[in-house]
């Protein structure tokens, strides 16, 4: 990691997971999460303090550290597209629960290009599969009878004609 | 936060991060998701209008939540599939001007639109308040002449250019209305030599973009040449509309010049007695009942006294001005609160068109342009006395009488605890008007206690048609009393025949209705099987979508 002058970014704060560990982590990294953004912006001291992250187990919050990490190191590295592009994809070669849970906490946390990056895995993931094939790679119960869903493809018959 | 299982799955995620996932999927693979359950089906279908609307784009099967209008989307791709999604259906396709995010989205919905919607007969470049103006790049003409031939209505906006212009000289268009507004003043011979081409026109809207600085030579060339078409070249033409330019000084400058003048030479004077003179002359076959007068910029009172002047000396005119014109008012400090006074003038001047056969259309407009939203709002926020508003739309029923037959109210209703008296306003209305066979209110209206329910629909015996419009203030959510309205309509309006609740399209799954919603309308649909309701599977699905 390149150094950072100012001694502002020296300040590290402690992100308190659901399950209680803490995260020691430095100020311009944390400020890429926005909930801690607008918390900060109401506390008047934040030495010592712990900022509890809401649901967030620790599992999860030490990805979304991870990634916030990298990218803010890649902007004070310029690192460039591809190995960032890279870097990401690694990054979401998760099991499907975690990276539903990383959503989750995207969300929450509002960090908007982690949640980006996670919906459009998923999206990816989705892409070129049948309905029952979708079903079977993400445990959805059909609650549609046959002659439901025969109505349902008679009805919108042209939104499968790109395929 | 609903996610606490450490087994997470597609389906624990909320309907906004599953629309999310939708949106980033090609249409066929949205599809291919939504066959999966029926949570995903009504939110792919959800989905699908929230980009509707993000292009202005209507079709009037389906209502289209106001509430989504802020939504953007930069992936025109999307918002073809979204114009596909409404295709069959799609009748009516509004485009907003140019917008620089999507600067090719007119032309690839255009695209689809010819391909896919075989029922569309309606195609409008609108002005829209929530893009910049600019004139829209018809940068590909030969899309919209591909869809002329089918059109009967077109609405072109920033008509600034003789190609587009010669575009309504094409063979194959023969449409019935036409709409061109904000035209280059410059046009105006061009414009006058397409006009007689189309001798089936049954409605024609003009307005110009500005008017020349020499206004008095403008209007008369303009005026007489106009008057001639009228009365040689457009033999079907019934409803004519002039709108006054968009720009406010050079209209300002033209009415102030001309009422210090000579009144007569008031342009809207000047044009109403031209334009009477033209259709009414004992030579044509089709005169006209319906000559709209919109404007923007007008001191209310000022104008409505010259429409009255012309009114006086017309008796098969009808006067209609948009809403937009009464509910937002300029007021002056030497004249803050123009209501009173206005609504004296607008009263004299429409209980002469009360007496005319028309009367439907013109008690409709009179109630369109009654200042029910602003001042009934103001009436409710400071409550307690009858202000002459409802007392207006009293006396316009009072005229209408036994003829009345259709009724618009929109009533912004926020408080239980005003409905009472609001109510009794709107008794006093509709005691002329029980022969009402259409009502449309705004979905306030379910906010009246059960008992005031009963006693509004009570009123109205002879109702056939309902349609519940979307909800004009905020407050507790209208829903809770859907089963007494349903209940109010079944024990009340034996003729009914429809129901249309477009209130549905605007509900957020946040406020999905209850069971007992749902069971009233499933009861009502049992036991009146004969009467049409639209839109309530929509209420059905966000349930589901709820629930799933």
């Amino acid at each position: 990691m390149a150094d950072v002058p100012n001694q502002i970014n020296n300040i590290t704060l402690k992100l308190k997971s659901k399950d209680g560990e803490i995260f020691e982590v430095e100020k311009p990294v944390a400020m890429q999460i926005n909930f801690v953004k607008g918390m900060l912006e109401d506390v008047d001291e934040i030495d010592g303090m712990e900022i509890p992250m809401g649901e967030v187990e620790a599992a999860i919050l030490a990805k979304v550290v991870e990634y916030c990490k990298f990218h803010y190191q890649q902007e004070l590295n310029q690192t460039n597209a591809d190995e960032v592009d890279r870097w990401e994809r690694a990054f979401v070669q998760v099991d499907k629960s975690t990276l539903f849970q990383l959503i989750l906490a995207a969300n929450f946390l509002d960090v908007q290009s982690l949640l980006d990056l996670t919906c459009k895995t998923v999206a990816d993931m989705i892409k070129g599969k049948t309905p029952e094939q979708i079903r079977a790679e993400f445990d959805i119960d059909n609650d549609f009878t046959p002659e439901q869903l025969e109505e349902v493809r008679r009805d919108n018959a042209w939104c499968a004609e790109d395929r | 936060m609903g996610w606490r299982c450490a087994d997470a799955r597609l389906c624990h995620l909320p309907d906004s991060l599953l629309t999310r996932v939708l949106r980033l999927l090609p249409v066929a693979d949205a599809f291919a998701l939504a066959q999966c359950s029926r949570r995903l089906l009504a939110l792919f279908r959800l989905t699908a209008r929230e980009e509707l609307d993000a292009v202005g784009l209507h079709h009037r099967l389906i209502p289209i939540p106001r509430s989504t209008s802020t939504f953007h989307t930069r992936d025109p791709a999307r918002l073809c599939a979204a114009a596909r999604a409404a295709a069959t259906r799609l009748r009516a396709l509004r485009l907003p001007l140019y917008d620089s995010s999507m600067p090719d989205a007119h032309w690839q919905v255009l695209a689809v639109a010819r391909q896919y919607c075989p029922a569309l007969t309606s195609l409008s470049f609108v002005d829209s308040h929530d893009h910049v103006r600019k004139t829209p790049r018809i940068t590909q003409l030969d899309l919209l002449h591909a869809l002329l031939p089918r059109l009967s209505h077109l609405c072109i906006y920033s008509l600034r250019c003789s190609p587009k212009l010669s575009t309504l000289s094409l063979p194959g268009f023969r449409p019935s209305s036409l709409a061109l507004l904000d035209i280059d003043p410059a046009l105006q011979p061009q414009l006058l030599a397409v006009l007689p081409r189309h001798v089936q026109l049954t409605h024609l809207a003009l307005s110009f973009a500005h008017i020349p600085s020499d206004t008095s030579s403008f209007s008369t060339t303009f005026l007489h040449a106009l008057e001639s078409c009228l009365r040689h070249a457009l033999p079907a033409l019934a409803h004519l509309s002039l709108f006054t330019p968009i720009d406010t000084s050079p209209l300002d400058a033209l009415v102030a010049d001309s009422c210090s003048i000579n009144p007569d030479a008031d342009y809207f004077a000047t044009a109403v007695h031209a334009l009477h003179s033209a259709k009414n002359s004992p030579h044509t076959k089709t005169p006209l009942v319906s000559l709209t007068l919109g404007h923007h910029h007008l001191d209310p009172l000022h104008s409505l006294s010259r429409f009255h002047f012309c009114l006086s000396n017309s008796s098969r005119i009808n006067l209609y001005l948009p809403d937009t014109y009464l509910t937002h008012p300029p007021c002056t400090a030497a004249n803050p609160h123009p209501y009173p006074q206005l609504l004296a003038v607008c009263i004299t001047s429409m209980s002469s068109l009360l007496k005319l056969p028309n009367l439907y259309f013109s008690a409709l407009s009179a109630l369109s342009v009654c200042p029910c939203t602003t001042p009934l709002d103001r009436l409710i926020s400071t409550a307690r006395t009858p202000t002459p508003d409802l007392a207006f739309v009293r006396q316009l029923c009072q005229h209408a009488g036994a003829s009345l037959r259709t009724l618009h109210l929109r009533l912004p209703i926020t408080q239980s605890s005003h409905s009472c008296h609001v109510l009794q306003l709107l008794s006093a209305a509709l005691a002329y008007s029980s022969r009402v066979s259409t009502l449309q209110v705004s979905a306030d209206v379910l906010r009246f206690p059960s008992p005031l329910l009963f006693s509004l629909f009570s009123q109205l015996p002879a109702l056939q048609h309902v349609i519940v419009t979307e909800a004009l203030a905020s407050g507790p959510s209208p829903l809770a009393t859907l089963p007494s309205l349903l209940r109010a309509l079944r024990l009340s309006c034996r003729q009914l025949q429809s129901v249309q609740f477009q209130y549905a399209a605007y509900i957020t799954n946040q406020q999905r209705c209850d069971d007992n919603a749902i069971s009233a309308v499933r009861e009502f649909q049992s036991q009146m099987p004969h009467v049409r309701m639209d839109d309530f599977a929509e209420l059905l699905e966000l349930s589901l979508a709820g629930t799933a």
